[in-house]
């Protein structure tokens, strides 16, 4: 089933329901445009995490329909949802490290997922790293990382494989102010190089990326 | 990093992370593979013994007064066609007497002037006949040969120990199948704890768009290692056993390399099934 080629995630009219059966969303509408981002800010329990859950096919909804990358997700198209989670890098929420991976491996997976040649996984690790500071990191256990090093760690993640669209859960949970500028510093520089981001925290940044769009989530929708 | 060298190294840390649920997995299943080995041999080594028992049985057809000579003769042709005769050998009164004072060791008939034992043939049978329907049926074409009058064999002793092989066949594969299946749980189990340990991880591979047999060949892997480990263990635990009994005089027949690489290798491959059965909770 194909949906709109223009846009990189389309949330049409969702409704989604917790387990208990209350309404976490209904009539729910986002357009993420290639290049575009989205802050979408939400006091605890409003759906934020949920929201990305449904555009990673982790929660699908119970009526309306999601799209990305152009196409719908839906629970039967398993090997669609694993392919375009190929094209999705995330921080933060429930794309943690994986604990037992050194950080240089944690940062390679996705081009290892991807069956990417091992030098050119090589240059591109080293590329990343020294971007965001972490070469001296490179064979430390994520449990051996500060925050701050852990979020650059997923950032540099999130980004190695030149992913299109990036979902970040609560960017500053744990990090003071400069810290947080710092990371957010690199989040702009991969925003201006023509990747989305979609973005979903308690408050609003005070820093902004260029082409984004600010929402809160009020009663199940976006305003 | 190729996806192959990820996964024996995701398989390297999995065993380096948890040596002790690899242990126990390798020491379990050799136990089980041990006692399913020790009932394979055992019914092979009673099926040995079955054959050279019964390898020696022999079929006597005892001749009455009447029978001429000429018709021994015709006789002799006639059971020799018979489908599965090995070998037909005539015994005259003589011969019986002979017999007789061998067995008994004194003569019994010392002091008659007629020997009263009667002529006879002793039959043996090729192998795949020494069964009780099978001899029945080669009694029943004797007793259609003419002038033969009383024929015997040990059947009530081969009656009892085909029952008894029968048996001993019969529980071999009741308890082998439960072995088996015992094999199957407590590896699937095994991997199914490896993986629970594992399951934020594992989620986290799906969300970079890990397939499925990515996340699961390290377990299959695993999976086929240990049972592998374990299938081969059991058996140099059953050859050294055997050495160690040799004093025993009853024959402990092994099954030949062929079978027991064919072994090892069904193991390996329950292994591996049982390893991404363990896994696939954390597959979807």
């Amino acid at each position: 089933m194909q949906g709109s080629a223009h846009t990189l995630v389309e949330l049409h009219n969702v409704e989604l329901k917790a387990d208990r059966g209350t309404t976490v969303f209904k009539n729910l509408n986002l357009i993420v445009e290639p290049g575009a981002s989205a802050i979408i800010a939400g006091p605890s329990g409003s759906g934020k995490s949920s929201l990305l859950d449904l555009i990673t096919g982790r929660r699908f909804v119970a009526g309306g329909s999601v799209e990305v990358f152009g196409k719908i997700i839906q629970p039967r198209r398993k090997r669609l949802i694993r392919s375009i989670r190929k094209k999705i890098g995330g921080v933060g929420g429930p794309f943690g490290l994986v604990s037992s991976l050194k950080v240089s491996d944690n940062i390679l997976l996705p081009l290892v997922i991807a069956g990417e040649r091992p030098q050119a996984q090589k240059e591109r690790l080293i590329k990343t790293l020294s971007e965001l500071s972490l070469l001296s990191h490179a064979s430390d256990y994520p449990s051996h990382l500060t925050r701050v090093q852990y979020t650059l760690a997923q950032v540099a993640r999130a980004t190695i494989a030149n992913q299109p669209l990036i979902l970040i859960d609560e960017p500053a949970a744990g990090l003071d102010q400069s810290t947080f500028a710092h990371v957010f510093e690199y989040l702009f520089k991969v925003a201006v190089s023509g990747r989305s981001m979609i973005i979903v925290c308690s408050e609003f940044p005070t820093q902004d990326l260029p082409r984004a769009s600010r929402y809160r989530i009020v009663d199940g929708a976006l305003v | 990093m190729s996806r192959w060298s990820f996964v024996f190294r995701e398989l390297g840390r999995d065993i380096r992370r948890h040596p002790g649920t690899a242990l126990s997995a390798i020491l379990s299943l050799t136990l089980l593979f041990v006692l399913f080995n020790m009932f394979w041999v055992a019914a092979r080594s009673a099926d040995d013994l079955y054959l050279s028992l019964v390898s020696n049985l022999q079929m006597e057809v005892f001749l009455p007064e009447s029978v001429s000579d000429s018709a021994i003769t015709r006789m002799s042709s006639d059971i020799n066609a018979i489908q599965g005769v090995r070998s037909l050998r005539y015994i005259t009164r003589d011969a019986a007497r002979e017999e007789l004072i061998r067995l008994v060791g004194v003569d019994l008939l010392a002091e008659d002037t007629l020997n009263p034992l009667p002529r006879s043939f002793v039959l043996t049978f090729e192998p795949e006949y020494l069964s009780i329907e099978k001899l029945a049926a080669i009694r029943q074409r004797l007793s259609d040969v003419s002038g033969s009058t009383q024929i015997q064999y040990g059947e009530k002793w081969l009656d009892t120990t085909e029952h008894t092989r029968g048996v001993i066949r019969r529980v071999g594969v009741i308890i082998g199948f439960f072995i088996l299946l015992a094999t199957l749980v407590s590896s699937t189990n095994n991997i199914r704890l490896m993986s629970r340990a594992r399951a934020p991880e594992l989620l986290q591979m799906q969300l970079l768009g890990a397939g499925r047999w990515f996340i699961a060949l390290p377990f299959v892997i695993g999976g086929l290692l240990v049972s592998s480990v374990a299938s081969v263990t059991s058996w140099i635990v059953i050859v050294y056993g055997r050495r160690q009994l040799d004093f025993v005089k009853i024959t402990i027949s092994l099954p030949q390399i062929s079978e027991i690489v064919l072994f090892c290798a069904t193991a390996a491959m329950l292994g591996a099934i049982s390893g991404y059965y363990g896994v696939r909770r954390h597959l979807e």
